[in-house]
C-alpha cells in the first residue's frame, strides 16, 4: 500500500510539474499575449507604410518570433507613405477586407474611425494601462464624441532641436532655449560661417508638413488654431506674432536656405545631413537616419547634437508631437489574432528594446513609458530618448477632427505663401475665412 | 453577311467590356456621383441627392477659380511655346542625311519618359545648390542668380510648362517633320524660282501648307495640357502656395485627401466639359481634313 501511494504521489507530482511548465511560459508570454496559442493557424494582413523604415523593417525580421509563440502568421503589404492614406481608405470604402492590421498616421485617424475597430474593450478586458504611453500619443488615437481609443502607439515621435555641435563650439555658441536665442546664433552661424543656419521646411504638398514647426511657435507665444466654438484664431495677435516669427527667418532674418519654400521635412534634413545647413526643428526618429555614416557626412555624423526645441521668452515651450497608431479593421475576420499581433508590437518593452540596441537597422524611435527611460537605450542613443520623453510632456497633437485634412492644406498653402514672400496677416485673414466656411459646411456652427 | 457582322461584333465583345468596366461605369457613376453628397471618412457608401450643390459649389469656390486660371494659363505657355519650338526643330531636321537621322531618332526620347519622372528629374536639375540647370543659368545670367525658381509662383508656373514643352515638343517635331517631307516639292522649286528667300518660304509656302497639322497637334497638346497632374505632383506640389494647382490636381487633392467625392465629381466633370468642347474641335478639324 505504502509503495502504491508512494507511486501515486510521485505521479501527480510528476504530473503538475509538467503542467507547470505551460503555466510558468504563459506567465512569460510578453505583451500580455495569450497563451495556449488560441488563434494558432490564423493569418492576419498588416499594411505598413515607408518600406525603408527601420523599425518597420525590424517588425517584420521579428515576426517569426511572434508567430512562434502565437501560431498566428503574418502577411506584410507595404506602401511608400506618399500613397499610404488614399490606400486604406481605398480598401475601407471598396469593404475588400484586404487588411487587418493597419498602421496610420494619427491626423488620418479621425477620417478611419468609421472603418476601424474601437480597441476599448480589448484594452480593458486584458487589462492594458494606456498611462504606460506618453498622453499626446494617446491622444492621437483617441476620437469621436465617445473618445474611442482607435489605435495603439508603435511609433511616436517628439521633435527636437538637430544641430552642429562641432559649428557650435567652434564660434563659442551655446545650444538655444528661446527663440530669441536662436535668432541670435542663427545670425551668428550665417554671417561668420558658409553655412545656412537653420534648415526650415516651408514647402506645401508633403502631408502639412510646414505645420509641424509652425504649431511649435504658435501654442509656443500662447496661441491655437481655433477656440472652443472651433471658430479659427489662429489670424490673432499671437498666430501673426508667432507666424512671423516662423517665416520671418527665412524672409527677414535670411538665415534659412532660399529653397526652404519648397522643402519638406526630409529635404530639410538632408540640408543638414550634406552640410549646408547648421540646425534643423525635426522629429527625434531623424537622429539615426543624420548620424548614419552612410548618409551623412562625416563632420555631421561625428558632430550633430540634439537638445529640446527652443521655446518663447517668458512661456513654457510646448512642441506638436506626432504618433503612428497600429489600428484594426471593423471589417477583420481575424480580430482576436490582429489584436494579439498590435498588443505584441506596442505593449513589448523588450521588443522595443532589441529594436532601439540592433546596430543592423539604426532606429531610435521607441514608444512605451518604460522605453523611454531605459538606462541602456539611453546609453546606446546618447540620452535621446529621455530628452524627448521630457519634451513630450507639455506636447500635443493637431485637433483629430475629420476635417483636418481640408484645414491642414488650407494652413499649409496659407504658410507657404508667406513664406514665398505674400503678406502675413492677408494670408492668415484669408486662410480664416476658408477654414471658417469648412467648419460651418460641416455643420459646427 | 449577317454571320460575318455577328462575327466582327464578337471579336471585339471583350475589349468593349474591358472599356465599358474601367473607363464607361466610371464616366457614369462620377456623373451620378457629382450630384450627391459623400465624403468618403463619414460614410463608405454615397450620401443624398444634392441636386446641383456640388456644381454651384465649384462655381463659387475661390480654389475653383484659382485652379481654373492656373490651368488656362498653363495651357496657353505650354501650348504655345510647345507649338513654336516643334515648329522650329521640324524645320531644322527635315532634311534628309545622316545627322538628322540620328537627331530625329533622339526626338522620341524626351516623350517616352513618365511624366511624373520629368518632374521629379528637372525638380532636382533646378535645385539652388546641385541643379545643373540653376548652375549654368546662374553663370550666364549671373542677375538671374538669387531666383528660387520653384519659391517663386511666376516661375515655377514657367518651369512647370517647360517641363511639358521639353516632353511635347520634340514628338510634335516629328509629326510636322513628317508633314513637310509631303510638300509637294514643285511648290519649293517655284518659290525659289520666284526669288523667295529661306525665310520667306518657309513662311508662305511651308507653314500654310501644314498648317491643318499644326491645327490638330495644337488642339491635341490643348487636350494634353489642360489635364495636367504628373509633373505639379512630383515639380511643385501645387505650389508655391497655389500657384501651380491645376484643376486636374485641384479634383486629386478634393477626391483623394479630403475624401469629399461628390465635390471632387463635380469638379472632374467640368472639366470633362472642356475637354469636350476641344475634342468636338479636334473632330471636326480633324474630319474636314480629311475630306
Amino acid at each position: 500500500m505504502k509503495k502504491v501511494q508512494l507511486f501515486l504521489i510521485s505521479t501527480i507530482m510528476l504530473f503538475l510539474l509538467a503542467m507547470s511548465g505551460p503555466v510558468m511560459a504563459a506567465d512569460m508570454l510578453p505583451a500580455a499575449l495569450k497563451a495556449g496559442k488560441p488563434y494558432n493557424g490564423k493569418t492576419i494582413d498588416v499594411f505598413l507604410c515607408c518600406p525603408k523604415t527601420g523599425q518597420f523593417q525590424q517588425w517584420y525580421n521579428f515576426t517569426p518570433e511572434f508567430t512562434e509563440m502565437t501560431g498566428i502568421k503574418v502577411n506584410y503589404h507595404w506602401q511608400p507613405w506618399g500613397n499610404a492614406q488614399e490606400k486604406i481608405m481605398t480598401e475601407f470604402v471598396s469593404d475588400t477586407g484586404a487588411f487587418d492590421v493597419m498602421i496610420y498616421l494619427d491626423a488620418w485617424g479621425p477620417g478611419y474611425q468609421n472603418y476601424l475597430e474601437p480597441l476599448n474593450k480589448y484594452i480593458k478586458r486584458d487589462g492594458i494601462d494606456i498611462n504606460n504611453w506618453p498622453p499626446a500619443f494617446i491622444n492621437g488615437a483617441k476620437y469621436g464624441k465617445e473618445g474611442n481609443i482607435y489605435g495603439m502607439p508603435v511609433r511616436g515621435h517628439a521633435q527636437l532641436l538637430f544641430y552642429r555641435a562641432d559649428i557650435f563650439d567652434k564660434l563659442g555658441l551655446k545650444v538655444p532655449k528661446t527663440f530669441a536665442e536662436l535668432e541670435t546664433v542663427s545670425k551668428k552661424i550665417t554671417s561668420e560661417t558658409d553655412l545656412h543656419a537653420m534648415a526650415y521646411y516651408y514647402g506645401r504638398g508633403a502631408q502639412a508638413q510646414n505645420l509641424m514647426v509652425w504649431m511649435t511657435y504658435l501654442w509656443g507665444n500662447g496661441g491655437d488654431l481655433f477656440d472652443d466654438n472651433w471658430k479659427p484664431i489662429f489670424n490673432n495677435a499671437r498666430g501673426l506674432e508667432a507666424t512671423k516669427r516662423y517665416t520671418g527667418m527665412l524672409t527677414d532674418l535670411k538665415v534659412v536656405p532660399p529653397n526652404a519654400v519648397n522643402f519638406a521635412e526630409g529635404e530639410a534634413r538632408k540640408s543638414v545631413m550634406q552640410g549646408e545647413s547648421a540646425m534643423t526643428i525635426s522629429w527625434w526618429w531623424a537622429y539615426a537616419n543624420m548620424t548614419d555614416p552612410k548618409k551623412a557626412r562625416p563632420e555631421v555624423v561625428k558632430g550633430l547634437g540634439f537638445a529640446a526645441v527652443p521655446g518663447w521668452e517668458g512661456r513654457e515651450s510646448g512642441t506638436y508631437a506626432l504618433s503612428m497608431p497600429l489600428g484594426m479593421a471593423a471589417n477583420s475576420d481575424a480580430k482576436d489574432a490582429s489584436w494579439e499581433f498590435i498588443k505584441w508590437i506596442s505593449n513589448n518593452k523588450e521588443l522595443q528594446k532589441k529594436i532601439a540596441l540592433d546596430t543592423n537597422f539604426p532606429n531610435n524611435v521607441v514608444s512605451l513609458n518604460e522605453a523611454f527611460q531605459d538606462s541602456e537605450i539611453n546609453a546606446h542613443w546618447k540620452g535621446i530618448q529621455k530628452t524627448a520623453f521630457a519634451g513630450l510632456k507639455n506636447s500635443d497633437v493637431m485637433p483629430m477632427i475629420m476635417e483636418w485634412a481640408e484645414i491642414s492644406t488650407v494652413l499649409e498653402t496659407s504658410i507657404n505663401s508667406i513664406a514665398s514672400g505674400k503678406d502675413v496677416k492677408s494670408e492668415l485673414d484669408k486662410a480664416a475665412i476658408e477654414v471658417e466656411g469648412i467648419m460651418e459646411r460641416e455643420g459646427y456652427y | 453577311m449577317q454571320s460575318k457582322a455577328a462575327t466582327k461584333y464578337i471579336l471585339i465583345l471583350p475589349a468593349l467590356l474591358v472599356l465599358a468596366a474601367t473607363t464607361i461605369y466610371p464616366f457614369f457613376s462620377a456623373l451620378i456621383l457629382s450630384f450627391r453628397y459623400w465624403r468618403m471618412n463619414k460614410s463608405p457608401v454615397p450620401g443624398k441627392f444634392v441636386g446641383f450643390d456640388n456644381y454651384t459649389r465649384a462655381f463659387s469656390d475661390p480654389n475653383f477659380w484659382n485652379s481654373m486660371v492656373v490651368t488656362l494659363r498653363f495651357t496657353l505657355i505650354s501650348v504655345v511655346l510647345t507649338i513654336l519650338l516643334a515648329l522650329v526643330m521640324a524645320i531644322f531636321l527635315r532634311q534628309n542625311n545622316r545627322a538628322n537621322y540620328f537627331f530625329r531618332t533622339l526626338l522620341i526620347l524626351p516623350f517616352a519618359m513618365a511624366p511624373v519622372l520629368k518632374g521629379f528629374t528637372w525638380k532636382f536639375m533646378l535645385n539652388d545648390y546641385y541643379g545643373i540647370y540653376d548652375y549654368i543659368i546662374d553663370h550666364l545670367l549671373p542677375f538671374a542668380a538669387d531666383i528660387n525658381w520653384l519659391g517663386d509662383p511666376f516661375w515655377a508656373q514657367f518651369w512647370l510648362a517647360m517641363t511639358e514643352v521639353w516632353g511635347w515638343a520634340p514628338y510634335i517635331a516629328l509629326v510636322f517633320i513628317g508633314a513637310l517631307s509631303v510638300i509637294p516639292q514643285e511648290t519649293l522649286d517655284a518659290a525659289e524660282i520666284d526669288g523667295c528667300s529661306h525665310w520667306q518660304k518657309i513662311r508662305h509656302v511651308m507653314i500654310p501648307q501644314i498648317m491643318p497639322v499644326v491645327i490638330i497637334m495644337t488642339l491635341l497638346k490643348t487636350i494634353y495640357s489642360l489635364k495636367m497632374f504628373d509633373a505639379v505632383v512630383s515639380l511643385t506640389g501645387g505650389g508655391p502656395g497655389r500657384a501651380t494647382e491645376t484643376l486636374n490636381y485641384f479634383v486629386y487633392k478634393t477626391g483623394f485627401r479630403f475624401f469629399d467625392m461628390g465635390y471632387a465629381s463635380a469638379l472632374a466633370w467640368i472639366l470633362v466639359f472642356i475637354f469636350f468642347i476641344f475634342a468636338m474641335l479636334y473632330e471636326r478639324t480633324l474630319m474636314r481634313e480629311r475630306r
